[in-house]
């Protein structure tokens, strides 16, 4: 494998006045080609990761490295503007007294003004903004502003490129476009990309690998249908979807369920949670051996549906194809397609954390 | 620090001063009969006359930067101009219009009732301090987020309602702003209180200075004066506090559609149209009425001269006033603690400072320092400079206020140092408020006097020294041409003003 | 970018000044150069001066402003003050200075072309220009029979409201120094307490005295005799006529503008010089006929709307001038009774 080009290990960072640290212990690495997203809900320390690999803050302890040089660590401080990595701003912060390709310019150095605003022009080419040079950045669409605020952080040349919620302004559609053209500027320049975002959807869809995280702490890290089918615990398991949590006696592979026996991934003895995503379940006509339930409700959503199901005092989503088998009101019981994931509930145990090895 | 300093050696010059007069004295200075009075008088004077000021800025402010006043462009600046008259001509003036000899009877033959005491004070005091408050609202009313109001309009709040529960609100900073200067103005105002013959704080100050060949008695007036200017500059920080003034919102502004006055343009026009009559009109006429079959040639030479010395010095103070404000501002805006707001406040103090007491204290201290530098255009310099500050770290302020610090970061995440990305992206930003500091501070330079008068080396006369001068001996046609060029300056420098003003919004 | 134009054209016009204002601090004094410091105005001074230069060469720079606060930065200054002359607008802050002893002698042959009430102690300075105290009336509506004979008339209930007053002008300090002086302090503050009680009305200077007369605020107005004619030059039909007290009257109080040489001056003869020629023929009759003051020197006649100087002395009352320095006392005599 390649060697990383970012590696952050066991950040941690104390804002002044605070007792509890914002970030703890924040570790990962980032490849070359690779998007790595951080994802959790608001508060959860995500920017402030971001702004601490940048340098903007100055973790407490921890280090920082790009390659093998050391950013942050021990007495090390590289000040952000020494660390020749690229940062966007949640609201792009495009410089309002410059023209477009003079926001692209500016942190191109050390070349004749000729080859800066070739670099430049070749830069804006790529990201699709050939003929807006001489607009300012108030003329511009949001998904303009925010292409604009990209090529000012990749002209400089960084291989690695920082972006704090750089989509959350953008309608659906600029959305889906410029998230495919940060994937595939990764891949070509091989550079590594490091994502922040509340929103769990864009977190799996433009991820490499995906890190949870809340409280200041990464929860799980690992690529984003490994950890969306296979959570730590509940709450990665909540965050990424929806799901079913379901309380199940394991003995072995098996389990017992208040949907019946359920083959589990693992092997496991007593009381353990099983996050069983809707999709991950079969709505059936009832049948002997399982129990069986009522439809409460339905929602049709075009191309699949998902029915409430109450088993006992138990409430379940299921997801199925779009053709309308079942109305309110029938009977119906509920089987796995898969093997059930058990989720470590036990949070007081961080060593048991699904971790994937760092390299 | 070197400011703090710098803005402190007058205070404790007057400090030292009072205790060199013994207790009994102070004592009686400060717990005299007089003293109760002149500080209800102040008080009352700062009240009214921020609320006068408040309530016709507000709508003047309103109406040329939101709606589809005609010629607003031009109104605006109109309406700024009263700032390049001096408060003891706006005064003047207001008196020789009224009375039974007043320039009213002789062009109409009807005698209107002569201005003087409270009401006199409060009317021209509120037309001198009227662009001060027009000014900050005008910054605010740019600055501001429509958007809510659009929110509280789809809320089904009518606009009266909503100009009272989401405008004003966003608003408070400025008024705030606004109201501190204005008040600083009036705590220290003696030219127009004298003339009003109304009696505050400043006028005893004048008197203790006026008569003693000694400064015992004044100190402690000054003193005083600056406890109670002291009092709302620490008022002004708390209310301020409270106020929650971050806009959050991603991307660039939207650019805003006026909103249309339709039957109300005629009455809002004539509302506009009447605020200039006073505030313009009355004291420009009074000018020229004076200035009627004089010889401009004569006076021409020395004209000439007192413009170069008048531009010289204010030019100077503007910017050495901008540049030491900079770092203040910056620092107050961006790493706020204690000491940097402190510094900050220091620079109001200055101004609210005495002018005598200050040019005094500044004298003892060059001559016992550097008296090579005593009655240098340098001392002169350095006092407008401090003395004017606060006029000068305002606008810079809120220069910062809206520029996002995120572009800095954005710049050093560029490669791009402290020191560039201050010069490279700081500083065009925050340019249009460096501008309205650099006019504001060579405003009030051109109207200063008593600093002026003091420190000023000998041969050295600027216009306001001029004018103050032939009109204390009764020459009024001599002062006016004076007048009339300070006039013509300070509507220059006024138009920068007004037309940055866009730039900054 | 039109903006940055603009900016920039801004900044060469401040950059320009700046090297003006640097220029004109390091300009080095000439040798034969006089620093006057003057509490008379500029109108009152220019001409004098510029004829000055012309006849003998010295050059004047010339430091204006108001007369107390000139004393007071003089007494800061102490020794190390650039002024080789003070020129005051009155005798009280001249005396100041005496008493601080910053003032060497006048010469003698200068002092000699005054009379013995125009010098101070010692001879440390000498007056320039003389400045009656008046009564100044509405002539629309004040008739003859109402004038009063003395100031001390001024408390009758008849005048309740109508007269102005200026207590911090440093002209009506030195009358009622004056007035201390002849009739003793009982007597000054019994006027004074009086005055207020008859609701005299506080003005800021001589000049709003005057206007305020024509405005119709007040009838009657305590302001110095030069004033009025100088608004009657510009407007002949002002409505404000004034006139003396009965003879010997202290409301007839002539004061008096003064010179004096600072002892720490490098330049005593240059200096000696200007005194002198302030009481040249040619500067008191610029006195006389261009600034409405009475000449000090007998040879001058006054401006024809003034009365004669012989006139003026005889109805003016007995006072040592040297005594009006003692201001202090009556500027706590002022805030006794609650002027001040």
């Amino acid at each position: 494998m390649k060697a990383p080009l970012l590696c952050v290990h066991n950040l941690t960072k104390t804002f002044a006045g605070y007792d509890s640290p914002v970030i703890r212990d924040i570790s990962f690495c980032v490849y070359p080609g690779e998007v790595l997203t951080l994802v959790g809900p608001s508060g959860c320390g995500k920017t402030t990761t971001l702004r601490t690999v940048m340098g903007f803050e100055q973790a407490d302890i921890g280090e920082v490295k790009r390659g093998e040089e050391v950013l942050q660590g021990g007495v090390v401080f590289v000040a952000p503007e020494r660390r020749k990595i690229g940062f966007v701003f949640q609201d792009y912060a495009l410089f309002p007294h410059l023209s477009v390709l003079g926001n692209v310019m500016f942190g191109i150095r050390g070349v004749p003004k000729a080859r800066k605003r070739a670099i430049a022009t070749e830069v804006l080419w790529m990201l699709g903004l050939a003929g807006l040079e001489e607009r300012r950045p108030h003329d511009l669409s949001g998904g303009q502003q925010q292409r604009v605020a990209l090529a000012r952080a990749i002209a400089p040349g960084s291989r690695i490129v920082l972006l704090d919620e750089p989509f959350s302004s953008l309608d659906p559609d600029t959305r889906h476009t410029i998230r495919g053209e940060v994937r595939m500027l990764a891949e070509r320049a091989k550079m590594a990309v490091v994502l922040v975002t509340h929103d769990q959807e864009e977190a799996l869809s433009t991820a490499d690998r995906l890190a949870v995280m809340r409280d200041g702490v990464i929860e799980q890290l690992g690529p984003p249908e490994f950890v969306y089918n296979h959570p730590a615990n509940r709450f990665v398991a909540q965050f990424l979807g929806r799901t079913n949590l379901i309380d199940c006696q394991a003995s072995g592979t098996m389990g017992e369920s208040p949907l019946g026996k359920v083959e589990l991934e693992r092997a496991a003895t007593g009381a353990v949670t099983l996050s069983l995503r809707p999709e991950h379940l079969e709505l059936h006509k009832p049948i002997g051996g399982r129990p069986s339930g009522k439809v409460i409700a339905r929602e049709f959503k075009g191309h699949d549906m998902t029915y409430h199901i109450r088993i006992g005092i138990g409430e379940y989503l299921v997801q199925t194809d779009a053709a309308c088998r079942f109305n309110v009101g029938d009977p119906a019981s509920i089987s796995l397609r898969t093997k059930a994931a058990i989720v470590d509930d036990t949070e007081a145990e961080p060593t048991k954390r699904v971790r994937l090895p760092l390299a | 620090m070197v400011c703090a300093v710098a803005v402190l050696l007058p205070l404790g010059y007057l400090v030292v001063r009072s205790l060199g007069a013994d207790a009994g004295e102070v004592g009686r200075v400060i717990f005299r009969r007089q003293s109760l009075t002149q500080l209800t008088n102040t008080l009352l004077l700062c009240v009214a006359v921020v609320g006068v000021t408040t309530l016709t800025a507000l709508p003047a402010a309103w109406l040329t930067s939101r709606t589809d006043l005609p010629m607003k462009r031009v109104f605006a600046l109109a309406l700024v101009m009263p700032l390049a008259i001096p408060g003891y001509l706006m005064a003047y003036a207001l008196l020789s219009l009224g009375g039974d000899y007043g320039s009213a009877f002789h062009l109409t033959g009807v005698s209107i009732p002569r201005l003087n005491g409270f009401t006199g004070s409060l009317v021209a005091l509120s037309i001198y301090n009227f662009p001060y408050m027009l000014l900050n609202l005008r910054s605010g009313l740019a600055s501001y987020d429509t958007s809510l109001e659009e929110v509280a309009r789809s809320l089904g709040h009518r606009p009266a309602r909503v100009f009272f529960s989401v405008v004003m609100p966003q608003l408070w900073p400025s008024i705030l702003a606004g109201g501190l200067l204005v008040s600083l103005h009036v705590v220290s105002d003696f030219g127009v209180v004298s003339l009003m013959r109304y009696e505050t704080f400043s006028y005893a100050l004048y008197q203790a200075y006026q008569g003693a060949h000694g400064t015992r008695g004044a100190a402690p007036i000054a003193l005083l004066m600056m406890a109670l200017a002291g009092v709302f500059i620490v008022a002004e920080l708390l209310l301020l506090r409270r106020v929650i003034l971050t806009r959050a919102g991603a991307g660039q502004a939207r650019v805003r559609r006026p909103l249309r006055l339709r039957a109300w343009k005629m009455p809002s026009m004539l509302f506009v149209g009447l605020l200039l009559l006073i505030g313009l009109a009355v004291p420009i006429f009074t000018i020229m009425y004076g200035a009627w079959g004089t010889a401009l040639g004569s006076q021409w030479r020395s004209v000439r001269t007192a413009v170069l010395d008048s531009l010289s010095v204010s030019a100077a103070a503007a910017v050495a006033a901008t540049l030491l404000a900079l770092p203040i501002a910056y620092m107050a805006r961006r790493y706020p603690s204690r000491l940097s707001l402190s510094l900050e406040r220091l620079g109001f103090l200055g101004y609210a400072t005495p002018p005598l007491a200050f040019a005094l204290g500044l004298l003892v201290v060059t001559l016992g320092v550097v008296p090579g530098l005593y009655q240098t255009t340098f001392v002169l310099i350095y006092a407008y400079s401090l003395h004017f500050l606060a006029e000068a770290v305002g606008p810079i302020r809120a220069g910062l206020f809206s520029a996002n610090p995120k572009l800095e970061e954005a710049s050093r995440a560029l490669g791009v140092g402290p020191v560039s990305t201050f010069l490279r992206v700081t500083l065009p930003l925050i340019r249009p408020g460096m501008i309205v500091s650099l006019s504001l501070v060579f405003l009030s330079v051109m109207k200063e006097l008593p600093l002026t008068m003091l420190l000023a080396p000998p041969g050295f006369e600027t216009l306001s020294m001029n004018i103050w001068q032939y009109t204390e001996e009764a020459m009024y046609a001599s002062a006016a041409p004076y007048a009339l060029v300070v006039l013509g300056v300070s509507a220059m420098f006024v138009g920068v003003l007004v037309f940055n003003e866009r730039g900054a919004a | 970018m039109p903006c940055f134009k603009r900016v920039g054209a801004l900044f060469t016009i401040v950059a320009v000044a700046i090297h003006i204002g640097v220029l004109g601090a390091f300009a080095p004094l000439q040798a034969e150069e006089l620093v006057l410091y003057s509490g008379r105005s500029k109108s009152l001074v220019e001409p004098i001066v510029q004829r000055f230069t012309e006849e003998t060469g010295i050059d004047v720079q010339v430091k204006y402003g108001n007369t107390a606060q000139l004393s007071v930065a003089l007494l800061e200054e102490g020794d190390r003050s650039p002024a080789d002359v003070f020129w005051s607008q009155d005798a009280g802050a001249l005396g100041a200075l005496v008493s601080a002893a910053m003032f060497s002698p006048i010469d003698e042959p200068t002092l000699d072309r005054v009379p013995g009430v125009y010098r101070g102690t010692g001879g440390q300075w000498v007056a320039t220009s003389g400045r009656a105290r008046v009564l100044a009336y509405s002539s629309t509506r004040v008739s003859g029979e109402d004038l009063p004979g003395s100031v001390f008339d001024l408390t009758d209930s008849k005048y309740h409201g109508k007269v102005g007053w200026a207590p911090a002008n440093a002209s009506f300090q030195a009358f009622v120094t004056a007035m201390r002086k002849s009739h003793g302090d009982d007597k000054a503050k019994a006027w004074l307490e009086s005055m207020i009680e008859n609701q005299a009305q506080v003005y800021p200077k001589n000049t709003a005295i005057i206007q305020g007369i024509a405005a119709g605020e007040i009838d009657y107005g305590l302001p110095n005799h030069y004033y009025l004619l100088r608004f009657k030059t510009a407007d002949s039909q002002y409505p404000v006529e004034q006139t003396g007290f009965s003879a010997g009257d202290i409301g007839n109080l002539v004061n008096v503008a003064g010179a004096g040489v600072l002892k720490t001056s490098q330049k005593q003869a240059a200096a000696q010089k200007f005194v002198s020629y302030l009481l040249s023929a040619k500067a008191q009759q610029f006195f006389a006929s261009d600034t409405f003051e009475y000449p000090v020197v007998a040879d001058v006649t006054p401006s024809p709307e003034l009365q004669p100087l012989a006139e003026l002395r005889d109805g003016a009352p007995r006072v040592d001038l040297d005594s009006l320095e003692d201001l202090q006392g009556t500027l706590d005599l002022l805030a006794e009774v609650g002027l001040r």
